[in-house]
């Protein structure tokens, strides 16, 4: 559980953007996939099966809560401040990430944090969300660019020398 | 910056911000409902696929060693008889009627697995 638990905290904000949902959701993750244990096949990477656990049960408590798409009302606070700093800091990036992320829908918030973060393939994100290859290929394209636009606003020439470091 | 290289700077950017912290004492929560939630054990089915296709090997097996000219174990039958025969039928439509039930039953469950 320790290895996962961040991870799984972490996918279900991207969802929720909320502490409270997510933690719930977090916890009924774990729960439900010790009681699936023994449906465990093994077809799949054991992160992808907790991923998927986590990644439908996030999605069903946000269509619970409403439907639709998460817009900027859920961003926190902190996310939405600017980094206005010519020579952008940790603290800065990861604001910035937290802002360009906020500005994705759930699902593909989540797509994207699957990709990226804990570095599924596409093969294991269509595994894990259930979506079609095309479908998660369109959503990582589509956000992708709207992530490129919101960092480059906010850390102009950072976002590229990081990568070149 | 080609996708590629758009890819390989957002990897590097989530790496570094890192994931979000688990709220305290949630490992404890977790444990603590676990305790009250028994492990569900997979229901196995009666008899597995491969026990169905053993019992129709056997009994084409059977019909192949009985047909005219056997001289084995079982009597020798006359094949077209047999096949027209009440008995043979119902035994067929008996054996089809179980394996459907079987196959509902299994995919009934499976279902019911899911939504749990």
């Amino acid at each position: 559980m320790r290895a996962y638990k961040h991870m799984l905290f972490t996918l279900a904000m991207r969802v929720l953007r909320q502490r409270e949902d997510a933690e719930e959701v977090t916890q009924d993750a774990f729960v439900k996939a010790y009681r699936k244990l023994p449906d465990f096949t093994g077809a799949s990477k054991f992160s992808t099966w907790l991923y998927s656990i986590t990644y439908h049960t996030a999605i069903s408590k946000l269509r619970s809560r409403r439907s639709g798409v998460a817009d900027l009302e859920d961003v926190p606070e902190t996310f939405l401040a600017t980094a206005e700093h010519s020579s952008a800091t940790h603290a800065d990036r990861k604001q910035a990430l937290e802002l360009a992320m906020g500005r994705l829908p759930a699902e593909d918030a989540a797509v994207v944090s699957l990709f990226y973060f804990s570095e599924q393939s596409v093969e294991e994100i269509v595994t894990a969300t259930g979506l079609s290859a095309s479908n998660v290929k369109v959503k990582l394209h589509r956000s992708r660019k709207k992530l490129l636009e919101v960092l480059q606003d906010h850390l102009r020439e950072e976002l590229w020398t990081l990568h070149e470091e | 910056m080609n996708p590629h290289e758009a890819d390989a700077a957002l990897r590097d950017l989530f790496r570094e911000a890192g994931g979000l912290d688990a709220p305290e004492g949630m490992d404890a929560r977790v444990l603590q409902q676990l305790a009250g939630t028994p492990a569900v054990q997979r229901e196995r089915p009666l008899l597995p696929m491969w026990a169905w296709g053993m019992g129709a090997a056997l009994v084409v097996a059977a019909v192949w060693t009985a047909r005219d000219d056997a001289t084995g174990w079982i009597p020798a039958m006359h094949l077209a008889t047999v096949l027209r025969s009440s008995w043979t039928l119902m035994t067929i439509g008996a054996g089809t009627l179980l394996f459907a039930l079987h196959v509902w039953l299994n995919g009934r469950s499976a279902v019911a697995r899911q939504r749990s």
